[in-house]
């Protein structure tokens, strides 16, 4: 079963960069530039990881992961210089990133997802 | 002794005489003249015998010279009078005669002396008498001083009669007002034989006083001894009160001039005297000597030498063509402290000439070093300023650039994953969207390099209010972005203005994050700038959702240090630079009051009226 992950992101480019990278059998990806469908996406689809930028275009970051429900695996993103990181995050990933980095922080997840089935 | 050698010596005399010698015959011709005749009067002796004597001779004195010849034909063997006679140069010499009839022959024998000169000083005297009898209040004493003669001027002005007047001394009209040594020094003077002048202080017979200029000359006879004194005097008591109402003025004048520290001084065209007045000393720091006034050299000399052309030229400018000047320098006073003054000067005419340059001279050294120092702290503040402004700024606009930095990064990663696999169309497609992202951060660093430079001296340059509004949305829309605020912008296209870029688009930032801040705790966010125009001006206004500015804190908005802003959130200058900004550039700022929602209205002045005006 691939693992389920979920980037919102207003920056169009860096949406469609993520799909293309990171699509493959073993991840199912769907990214938003807009927050609410990606919020009313992760409530309906518990995913396993949530990537979400701080800087969105109506909401920031925080309030978006607050209004998602699901007891996924939250990742803030962001490019600012100063943001501190909210309890409702796991993780902190700062821009620019490295796709490379991304990936191997989506297997590590999954290993670590796949340890309490076994 | 024989009679031809007396004869011999008769006219050795005739022809040596410095006096005129002639025999005239009755018909009224010259029969014989010595040669002091040709000598004196220029002509040859052939002309003055082949004309009638009366041809000779001053039209208006022709009748008294028949006249006199009349009278010795009927009797008078001698006669003596004066008449002129025309020189061959047509100018008139006086002449004495003396002469007798011979009454045999009917000839006449007479002798002739050129007076020309003594008649002139005669006719001088008699004419120096009549003005000091008519203009002067005259007066003679003997060698006591007991007064023998006055005129009418002396009893008119003094109160007292000829009679009154004569026979008594000049006691009569002491005033008391003079000390008894003042009198022994003007009487041991003029016994000396010297004229003494001055004024004196005089009582009239009414009591009342009266001053006159006098001049006192003593009176030598041939043997150099006085025998009388003249007094010549002229009535200065108008003078005196009205100098003395002067005296007054100008003490009172001194006095507020000192008080508010304004010397005057004027200057002499001609010789470069300078006049200065007792506060221009004490500002300069001159000491004043009495009776030596300074010379323009030595004035120019109390200016610091960066100054001393400036000064030099503006008077020279004065006394060439008359343009007045005012200038702010600085004086070295001959302690050696420098000192700021203000002085100003202009050409004064007389018939048209300048004969004077004069002005005022001000003390400003403490208004002037306030000044300075204000500057220095308001070109800090500005710094300081723009540096908070840039802090604020540089957290965002880092946001800005990770972003692109982000789809660089990723892309290029997505081309070593695909190296192999990509086709060429996917390659380029790729690269476009990194040079693309390239070109994001490159806009927005040269908005922040130029928004960051300090230098000082920038040229106004013709700059487009729509680029530079466009910049300096650039700078604040991550901000704009972050606070969720909606911004929108109509522009004119054209709407060149002359200005320093940097710092009208500084103005802008102020104004667009001061809205940003204002909008934080408003459920509305929105910014609206709006470019109009009139014949004169580009209007720019900057409107946010915020309630209008209340008027009592409108004036003060703009003051230094004024903020509503949290401690730490704002240095409260941002406003006072906008204006200072603004002022510097003609333009102006203020709250539009007829707007409901706060709004900054910026009227800058178009390029072609500012050029027109320059």
């Amino acid at each position: 079963m691939p693992i389920k992950v979920v980037y919102i992101d207003d920056e169009e480019m860096l949406c469609q960069m993520f799909k293309e990278y990171l699509h493959s059998d073993e991840i199912n990806l769907a990214v938003f530039t807009d927050e609410e469908p990606g919020i009313e996406y992760c409530n309906n689809n518990n995913p396993d990881l949530i990537f979400i930028d701080y800087r969105l275009k109506k909401q920031n970051g925080v309030e978006v992961a607050k209004a998602i429900a699901s007891d996924s695996i939250k990742i803030l993103i962001t490019g600012e210089l100063d943001v501190t990181m909210d309890a409702c995050f796991d993780h902190k990933i700062e821009k620019p990133y490295r796709l490379a980095d991304i990936k191997n922080f989506i297997i590590e997840a999954v290993k670590m997802k796949a340890l309490p089935n076994q | 002794m024989p009679i031809e050698a007396e004869q011999n010596i008769y006219e050795k005399f005739f022809n040596l005489s410095i006096d005129m010698l002639c025999v005239a015959n009755t018909t009224g011709y010259f029969q014989t003249i010595n040669p002091s005749f040709t000598q004196v009067l220029g002509y040859s002796e052939e002309e003055l015998l082949s004309a009638p004597i009366l041809d000779f001779i001053h039209p208006d004195d022709v009748d008294k010279t028949a006249q006199e010849f009349a009278k010795l034909n009927s009797g008078h063997d001698s006669l003596f009078f004066e008449n002129r006679y025309r020189h061959k140069n047509n100018h008139y010499l006086t002449f004495a005669w003396n002469g007798y009839i011979e009454g045999d022959s009917g000839l006449i024998y007479a002798v002739a002396r050129d007076i020309t000169e003594q008649v002139k000083v005669r006719n001088k005297l008699q004419y120096l008498q009549r003005a000091l009898a008519q203009e002067t209040i005259y007066a003679e004493t003997d060698i006591s001083g007991v007064i023998t003669k006055v005129n009418d001027n002396f009893c008119e002005i003094s109160g007292y009669s000829k009679a009154e007047l004569i026979g008594n001394t000049h006691k009569l009209i002491n005033s008391d007002h003079h000390p008894t040594s003042f009198f022994s020094e003007i009487w041991r003077k003029i016994s000396s034989g010297k004229i003494w002048s001055g004024a004196i202080k005089n009582r009239k017979k009414n009591g009342d006083y009266y001053f006159v200029q006098s001049i006192l000359v003593p009176i030598f006879d041939n043997n150099e001894k006085i025998t009388n004194y003249i007094a010549i005097r002229q009535d200065i008591t108008d003078k005196v009160n009205s100098e003395h109402d002067r005296l007054k003025a100008l003490e009172i004048l001194s006095e507020t001039s000192s008080a508010a520290k304004v010397g005057g001084w004027e200057m002499d065209v001609a010789s470069g005297a300078l006049t200065w007045t007792n506060e221009t000393f004490r500002i300069l720091d001159v000491e004043q000597v009495d009776g030596l006034s300074p010379m323009l050299p030595e004035g120019l000399q109390l200016f610091i030498a960066e100054d001393q052309p400036i000064i030099e030229k503006a008077i020279h400018r004065a006394i060439e063509f008359g343009e007045s000047y005012g200038l702010e320098l600085q004086a070295r006073t001959p302690k050696g402290d420098i000192k700021w003054i203000y002085t100003n000067g202009k050409a004064n005419y007389i018939d048209g000439k300048i004969e004077t340059i004069s002005g005022t001279i001000q003390d400003i050294h403490q208004r002037k070093i306030t000044e300075i120092k204000y500057n220095q702290e308001r070109q800090k503040s500005i710094m300081n300023a723009k540096f908070a402004a840039l802090g604020e700024l540089s957290a965002s606009v880092a946001h800005e650039i990770n972003n692109p930095l982000g789809v660089i990064s990723g892309y290029a990663e997505l081309l070593q994953l695909t190296n192999t696999t990509a086709s060429p169309e996917d390659i380029l497609a790729k690269s476009a969207i990194i040079l693309r992202s390239c070109d994001r951060i490159t806009h927005i660093v040269k908005s922040l390099k130029k928004f960051s430079r300090s230098d000082e001296a920038i040229q106004h340059t013709t700059c487009s209010l729509k680029n530079l509004i466009s910049e300096a949305i650039v700078l604040t829309r991550p901000k704009l972005k972050l606070c969720m605020i909606e911004l929108q912008c109509e522009y004119i296209e054209e709407s060149n203005i002359l200005c320093n870029e940097i710092e009208i688009e500084q103005v802008i930032v102020n104004l667009i994050n001061n809205a940003i801040d204002a909008l934080s705790e408003l459920s509305e966010k929105w910014i609206d700038i709006l470019v109009t125009e009139t014949t004169q001006d580009y209007i720019v206004s900057i409107t946010d959702a915020g309630f209008t500015i209340p008027l009592d804190k409108q004036l003060s908005i703009f003051e230094p240090f004024f903020t509503t802003k949290n401690t730490g959130e704002g240095t409260g200058l941002g406003l006072s630079i906008v204006k200072g900004i603004l002022d510097n550039h003609g333009a102006k700022i203020a709250i539009d009051n007829n707007n409901k929602n706060t709004s900054f209205v910026i009227h800058f002045p178009k390029l072609n009226n500012k050029v027109n005006q320059d």
